[in-house]
């Protein structure tokens, strides 16, 4: 698409700068005969572009003298409808130029509510959305990203997928690609040599083998990619910086992947271990090296629990006095526990928020989240005297052996919380308190992933109850609806034949479903009666000896770990965290665990 | 206080003002620039700009005053590699004291890339030889009938389309809303079509501001 027909399509839409390009920073993009990559995102340019796997693997390979990578993101609703009437293809940012003129077209997928926004960009770039559908003639359609804990559902739509880190492993697929096109081998040639690499699944040819409705083996085992030695990871610092406000619009350090402390729900917990952390001395370099090179006045510590990296007090030092000492820093993912006054001197006192995820030191044994109503009330003592007159706190509900002790646990949390503040308030405001309620999903990969997700009913009767005892002055509370967290549990544990659900709704209207205005329930829930499913099915609780979808994948962490992690909720025992002393997870098996073994 | 003159043309002419001013400001910091920051609870960054196009419509003149002790030339050299696609500076200026850009705008020139009909350009002559000319125009959902004839300073075609030098800053005259407005002239015409050609101060001699420094002495 040229510049001109560009120009009078973005000219009426809103907040344009999400499709025009030219951001600063850009790389170069004079490299006549290199392979050409477009990594394509399902949801918004400010979602994406804070994305920070999006942000290494594009630096990565564009650093690359053979390799052009563009971006594309799903485009807003407005620009959606006006492509689709006037029969237009979406294209690259960089170039203008149509998905199928590169080489490969990568989806980066974060969560289960993009899938069916991953068919509309193919739908929107002319492309067939099953991989079977798909000649010579169209580019190497492949996919990565969390979603690949179980990528069964969208496995149909991809000529490969690539599981755990890219780093390595989008390397490789590049260098095959590459010689694929110089010595013009056909797609099932370039398959052949990226099923190799390890990580790469591809679709067609690693599957389940079915007895009837049952999985009885699979054709192959496909281990997932780690990063080795993660100190010496690729971490760009001359980061795209956008035209348009994101979502994260600041600079992000990667302190560590992984995470010891095993919460049993946490699918992130899980999937990304091994524990590998950077050297205090490599994110002071990064951290310098970041605000000089984009000029952000506000850098985010980032990791599944910032508060257990080790060095973290050194490093939040050191950077203070980066930037001229005007570098703001924020800390999410902080334990209740692993708060100290001195983080939260650092930080601006507008409010803090802390996830106990349970209301009773019982059910938080069950999840294993170590922490108890001791620590919730120390660290809010330390936190209002120094003049924070804000919390946010996140729970779930429908947690497995929840109880109603359990709901009334978190409104008692809440009233000592009240008390507290009237004690130790050093701050003439009045205290608000925002709670906000999640529903559990069991996810792949965690020792919850057998557990059932609650029925419609139980959530409203939880709702309901939870409502009249939050009943308080200065008390907010807010919870995630049901319908969108039940289409995530299907999706989540769900197999191929949920792919052409995911067609027929997005044929029926459905995009964008993670957000609410949009999202239709009863157009998946017609959707797949058509196709003869019954998505209740998917969201049962399911037998410990039948074999799911995804477990050909080989994230690390063995099987009986997690059944044993999972027979320890019901006994309502605790996981030490991994820091305290190995617990034989078996994700070291994949690389070692840098910061506990 | 430096003066600066810039372009801001495709794809830089579809971000907000707030856009440019943050992306400005990070270029500031990347590139070494102090600037003054204002006193109080909140703290802000002393720069200040012309008032603000629509989005879509381009210019090659669009100015900011920036308060910082740095000169034009270390300022240009260190500043000019550091702006996104579309913005780029043309000259900068250094001045004593803060002209107050956004008020002191009286006028800006556009040019209007659009192919005209005999019937457009006759038109054109009459609201040129008139002195009146009510136009009407939706702002928040309301009609709005207006005498703007007082508002254009001139306005004609040539090859390339149309010329108007139009009130500018506090007497504001939109170019769009004009050529919608005018009576019969049905001219089909794109926001990105508009061009900002110069602005500036004064009421019957026009100094562009870029000549400011000059003034100032």
């Amino acid at each position: 698409m040229n510049e001109k027909e560009r120009k009078r399509l973005y000219a009426t839409v809103s907040k344009p700068a999400r499709y025009t390009g030219g951001e600063f920073n850009l790389p170069d993009f004079n490299k006549p005969g290199a392979l050409r990559f477009c990594f394509c995102f399902p949801d918004t340019y400010e979602i994406g572009m804070s994305n920070l796997g999006l942000r290494i693997l594009y630096h990565m390979l564009n650093e690359r003298e053979d390799c052009m990578a563009e971006r594309c993101f799903m485009p807003w609703i407005d620009l959606y409808e006006k492509l689709v009437s006037e029969h237009l293809p979406i294209v690259a940012i960089e170039s203008g130029d149509e998905l199928t003129a590169f080489d490969v077209v990568g989806f980066s997928i974060q969560y289960e509510l993009a899938y069916t926004n991953v068919v509309a960009m193919l739908k929107l770039a002319g492309i067939p959305y099953y991989a079977k559908d798909r000649g010579e003639e169209y580019p190497l359609i492949i996919a990565g990203g969390p979603c690949m804990a179980n990528p069964e559902p969208f496995a149909d739509f991809f000529d490969a997928m690539t599981v755990g880190e890219g780093e390595e492993s989008m390397m490789q697929i590049v260098d095959v690609v590459k010689e694929g096109k110089q010595k013009n081998w056909s797609k099932e040639v370039v398959l052949d040599k990226l099923s190799e690499i390890q990580g790469v699944i591809i679709p067609s040819r690693d599957k389940a083998v079915y007895d009837g409705d049952k999985i009885v083996s699979f054709t192959r085992i496909v281990k997932k990619a780690v990063v080795q030695d993660f100190d010496k990871a690729y971490f760009p610092t001359k980061i795209l910086l956008p035209n348009t406000e994101i979502v994260h619009d600041r600079g992000v350090l990667e302190l560590y992947r992984g995470c010891s402390n095993g919460c049993r729900f946490c699918q992130a917990g899980f999937y990304y271990r091994p524990l590998r952390a950077r050297n205090l001395n490599t994110l002071c370099t990064f951290g310098e090296k970041l605000i000089k090179d984009t000029g952000y006045e506000e850098m985010s510590l980032s990791s599944l629990s910032t508060g257990d990296y080790p060095k973290l007090k050194e490093l939040i030092e050191h950077l203070k006095t980066a930037g001229e000492g005007k570098t703001r820093l924020s800390l999410p993912s902080m334990r209740v526990d692993s708060f100290e006054s001195v983080f939260a001197e650092e930080a601006r006192k507008s409010s803090l928020t802390f996830a106990p995820e349970a209301g009773t030191d019982r059910l938080r044994a069950v999840i294993n989240k170590n922490i108890t109503s001791e620590d919730i009330e120390k660290s809010m003592i330390s936190a209002f005297k120094l003049g924070y007159s804000s919390v946010k706190l996140y729970f779930m509900i429908g947690l497995p052996t929840e109880t109603k002790e359990d709901l009334d646990g978190i409104a008692d949390i809440v009233k000592t919380i009240i008390e507290l503040y009237k004690i130790h308030r050093n701050s003439g405001k009045n205290l608000s308190i925002t709670v906000s309620t999640s529903v559990f999903i069991p996810k792949p990969v965690t020792p919850f992933q057998w557990e059932r997700f609650i029925s419609r009913e139980e959530f409203e009767e939880k709702l309901v109850y939870l409502r009249e005892k939050l009943r308080m002055r200065g008390v907010h509370y807010n919870w995630h609806d049901y319908e969108t967290s039940y289409m995530e549990a299907v999706l989540a544990r769900g197999d191929r034949k949920l792919s052409k659900v995911i067609v027929k709704a997005f044929e029926s209207g459905q995009i964008f479903d993670s957000w609410s205005e949009f999202f239709h329930s009863e157009i998946w829930k017609k959707s797949a009666i058509e196709c003869g499913i019954d998505l209740n099915e998917y969201v049962k609780e399911r037998d410990v000896s039948s074999v799911m979808p995804f477990e050909y994948i080989d994230c690390g962490i063995l099987r009986s770990y997690l059944e044993e992690e999972r027979k320890k909720a019901y006994d309502e025992t605790t996981t030490k965290n991994c820091l305290q002393g190995c617990n034989a997870c078996g994700a070291n098996k994949l690389g070692r665990c840098s910061l506990c073994c | 206080m430096l003066l600066i003159k810039f372009k801001k043309r495709y794809p830089a002419s579809l971000m907000a003002h707030l856009d440019v001013l943050r992306s400005t400001l990070r270029g500031f910091t990347r590139a070494g620039i102090v600037v003054k920051r204002s006193e109080g609870f909140n703290p802000h960054f002393l720069v200040y700009f012309t008032p603000p196009l629509p989005l879509s419509v381009e210019s090659n003149a669009e100015y900011m005053c920036v308060d910082t002790e740095m000169n034009a030339r270390d300022f240009i050299k260190a500043f000019s590699n550091q702006t996104v696609k579309g913005l780029d500076i043309v000259s900068v200026h250094e001045l004593k004291k803060n002209p107050n850009v956004a008020g002191i705008v009286t006028y800006s020139d556009y040019r209007v890339y659009v192919d005209l009909t005999e019937e457009q350009k006759k038109i054109i002559d009459e609201v040129k030889e008139s002195d009146s000319l009510s136009i009407e125009y939706t702002q928040k959902d309301k009609l709005v009938q207006k005498e703007v004839r007082n508002l254009i300073s001139d306005i004609y075609y040539d090859e390339d389309g149309l010329f108007l030098r139009l009130s500018s800053g506090n007497n504001n005259l939109r170019v769009d809303r004009l050529l919608n407005g005018i009576k019969g002239l049905n001219l089909k015409f794109n926001l990105y079509d508009i061009v900002r050609e110069e602005q500036y101060t004064g009421d019957t001699d026009l100094i562009p501001l870029y000549k400011l420094e000059e003034y100032e002495k």
